[in-house]
């Protein structure tokens, strides 16, 4: 009798013993599969931000190249046009032929220069406006707002930021990224109205663009407009979110140092 | 049987010592331990298994063993921590020591199995192997984990001793049923052996230079 109760306590020990055992082996694999699934999380997140990274870079390349082009463009098309013309103009002076209209040629030669003094003038303003450097972000959104308000388009704009000066890079950047929020809207969205809001917060601002357009798939975008908005935001310490649905699409830009 | 199991018995713990050797220049000061851990663990084992053919009592060894054994592996496991954890490791280590050597010589005979001090010395081991797993391994995030000593030998550490606490807490009471003993230590003898083996492993993945152990 004693022994079988021997025998009963050895095998409950025995038993117990095999237990632990399980217990110890399944804390080792949870460990090691916890820690790899750490690590591969951890690696993912490396991975997506080498990639979106490399879409950065790619997109800042990219707009650096469209710039070239515009200005290249702007180069041939205007200027070099209207200088091809003043020099026959030019030419046309030393006609005798011609020694009549000569009165009538000076004046027209003149004319062409004031062109091309507009030109220069317009590319310029387009590298970077003198609005913007004289009278800051609100003065040339509102600039901005008076040239593209039409009679199909109805903009308004809401700034309590008014006289308030920021950095040259972040008045550039966030004027660059609503002169293309607005390109976009007025090419693809079909809206009536568009609303800027620029409110003061901490030493800098919040943006919010809303237009009542159709709005637009951002995962099925693939231009250059969105990334290159991103990029901008990105490069002043911007966070940028984009809302987009059938009744319209709202972006919104808010410092990074913020917490909401 | 008994006969064939005491025969074998050091050679599970002998492939470590071979591996630790082979390893120990390139072995850091905390790995360094574990060496000497095996090697001492081998040279009681061929000392208890000839006390057993000749018939004398053996288990004065283990409360000799029992304290030594802690320290080491404690000061293994204060090397993967901050200074002031270390001090704190270093300072259980060292009340242990006393602790087991008051239990050998005035709360129970050198020549009783030590089954206070082996459960202590496991309760011990198994928190502290808890948590390294809590601070250093999850903490590391790489996808190299198993390539590092310390997750084979904290393996090692976890397993072994949470296998055997029961064994260690009954140990006086097992050893009185006889021939059914045997069968126990013969259980033990397969968690002494998966123990030794991720130990070897542990042994046998240090790299040398700056690692996770130094």
């Amino acid at each position: 009798m004693e022994d079988q109760g021997g025998q009963e306590f050895v095998q409950l020990v025995a038993v117990g013993m095999a237990l632990a055992f399980v217990l110890g082996l399944s804390i080792v694999f949870f460990v090691l599969i916890y820690q790899r699934r750490l690590a591969a999380q951890k690696l993912d997140v490396e991975r997506i931000k080498v990639e979106h990274q490399k879409m950065l870079i790619h997109s800042s390349m990219k707009v650096v190249e469209n710039e070239r082009s515009a200005f290249a463009s702007n180069l041939h098309d205007e200027i070099g046009a209207q200088i091809a013309i003043a020099k026959i103009s030019l030419s046309s002076l030393s006609n005798e032929a011609l020694k009549d209209q000569r009165d009538e040629t000076i004046e027209r030669f003149s004319d062409i220069m004031d062109e091309i003094s507009l030109s220069i003038r317009q590319i310029s303003y387009n590298l970077k406006p003198p609005v913007l450097i004289k009278f800051g972000l609100t003065a040339v959104i509102r600039d901005y707002i008076g040239k593209i308000s039409s009679q199909t388009i109805r903009v308004e704009l809401k700034s309590t930021i008014d006289a308030t000066r920021f950095s040259s890079d972040v008045e550039l950047h966030a004027y660059r990224i609503i002169q293309e929020v607005f390109a976009n809207a007025l090419k693809h969205s079909k809206c009536s109205k568009i609303s800027v809001d620029l409110n003061s917060l901490d030493d800098l601002f919040t943006l919010k663009i809303t237009d009542d357009g159709i709005g637009f798939d951002q995962n099925r975008s693939t231009g250059m407009g969105l990334l290159n908005i991103t990029l901008r935001a990105e490069m002043i310490d911007f966070d940028l979110s984009i809302e987009s649905s059938n009744q319209g699409t709202t972006i919104l830009m808010n410092p990074k140092t913020t917490v909401e | 049987m008994v006969t064939l199991l005491a025969s074998i018995a050091f050679v599970p713990i002998l492939i470590p010592v071979i591996i630790g050797l082979v390893k120990f220049n390139k072995a850091g000061l905390a790995e360094r331990s574990i060496v000497y851990l095996v090697v001492l663990a081998l040279v009681a084992e061929l000392i208890s298994s000839a006390l057993w053919r000749m018939e004398m009592n053996n288990l004065f060894i283990s409360h000799i063993l029992t304290p030594i054994e802690l320290f080491l592996l404690l000061s293994y496991y204060s090397r993967q921590f901050g200074s002031r954890f270390r001090f704190l490791v270093l300072g259980v280590a060292c009340l242990f020591v006393i602790f087991a050597i008051i239990d050998m010589t005035v709360l129970h005979s050198p020549f009783k199995m030590n089954a206070l001090a082996k459960t202590v010395e496991c309760i011990i081991l198994i928190v502290l192997s808890l948590i390294v797993w809590g601070k250093t391994m999850i903490a590391l995030q790489s996808n190299t984990l198993n390539s590092t000593p310390l997750f084979w030998i904290n393996s090692a550490v976890l397993i072994y001793f949470s296998a055997n606490i029961l064994l260690f807490i009954f140990s006086l009471k097992i050893l009185n049923t006889g021939e059914l003993a045997i069968w126990i230590w013969k259980i033990h003898f397969v968690f002494m052996t998966i123990y030794y083996l991720l130990i070897s492993i542990g042994l046998w993945k240090i790299k040398g230079g700056k690692n996770l152990s130094n």
